[in-house]
């Protein structure tokens, strides 16, 4: 550092600055904030996290949503091993007719359905996914 | 995989320990103290939402990051796209005791553009390292060297503005 830097940074430390934070409320803005990217990254139909501490998010379809992509229509659950959740799934007796793989997305994916046959997407986020830059 | 009341007791630790410093670089950049309160605020929310991705990295580095791109939406939100020295903002007016070297300093680096001051800020201000001041704007080393010596002069040919000493 110059002369005059060191006494800028000299000068900047004889003042003092007292910038309070409430982290309660932090959170909570926090909290709406992940929830809201989320939904935009699921163009607001369904959106979860799940297992273990589980937390299931529901949105309902904006109105007039019509999705260009399908694919969008449908459960997810999040869970952080994918191959260990099929596996205890499939102890437990369920059908899992799409075995674990890793999708173009690059997370790893299965597929079970629930009673009534609809499909329900079980799904471990990779941190290269779309997704989990969108958190 | 940490419940979350961990993740919480991790984010409340983290923000007891970095808010002194991110309080400062709010405060300079803005100079101003209710202006400063929203903007640490809203970069403390930015990085909670984010948490899960930040842990392992620079938390500090991370938040302050977020806080200067945010300072700079507000500043684009208020001014359009054109960086203009901000001369005539507000001074904070809290009658502590150092009020006037406080307001003395805001009044100078509002005569910085935007990007000078953010380098100068972070580089005097928080004592960052020239390399961490590139990666928390997201610019290269050589412009953080040059922005920081053009903000300097201008600092330095202002009236009101001497360093102590008469080494100049």
């Amino acid at each position: 550092m110059s002369i005059d830097e060191a006494r800028l940074a000299e000068e900047f430390q004889t003042i003092t600055v007292d910038v309070p934070v409430d982290v309660e409320a932090v959170m909570t803005r926090g909290r709406r904030l992940r929830r809201r990217r989320w939904l935009d990254a699921a163009g607001a139909v369904a959106v979860v996290v799940a297992v273990g501490a589980a937390v299931v998010a529901l949105a309902v379809t904006a109105p007039g949503f019509a999705p260009g992509n399908k694919s969008y229509m449908h459960l997810c659950l999040e869970v952080d091993d994918c191959f260990a959740a099929a596996k205890e799934l499939e102890a437990r007796g369920l059908d899992i007719w799409a075995k674990p793989k890793v999708g173009t997305d690059h997370n790893v994916q299965c597929w079970t359905r629930d009673p009534d046959g609809n499909l329900i997407e079980i799904m471990q986020i990779s941190p290269e996914s779309p997704q989990a830059k969108c958190r | 995989m940490p419940t979350r009341d961990e993740r919480d007791e991790a984010f409340r630790a983290f923000v007891r320990t970095s808010s002194a410093s991110l309080g400062r670089t709010a405060w300079f950049l803005t100079g101003d103290a209710g202006i400063a309160q929203d903007l640490v605020q809203e970069a403390y929310a930015k990085t909670y939402a984010s948490w899960s991705r930040v842990r392992g990295e620079d938390a500090v580095a991370y938040a302050r990051r977020i806080l200067v791109n945010t300072n700079i939406d507000r500043w684009r939100r208020r001014h359009g796209e054109v960086p203009l020295a901000d001369v005539d903002a507000p001074v904070d007016a809290d009658p502590e005791s150092d009020v006037d070297e406080r307001d003395r300093m805001a009044r100078a680096l509002n005569h910085l553009p935007r990007q000078q001051r953010a380098v100068v800020v972070l580089r005097y201000a928080d004592d960052l390292s020239e390399q961490q001041v590139a990666a928390a704007l997201g610019i290269s080393v050589g412009t953080v060297k040059s922005a920081a010596s053009r903000g300097l002069a201008v600092l330095r040919a202002l009236p009101d503005w001497e360093l102590e000493g008469e080494l100049r």
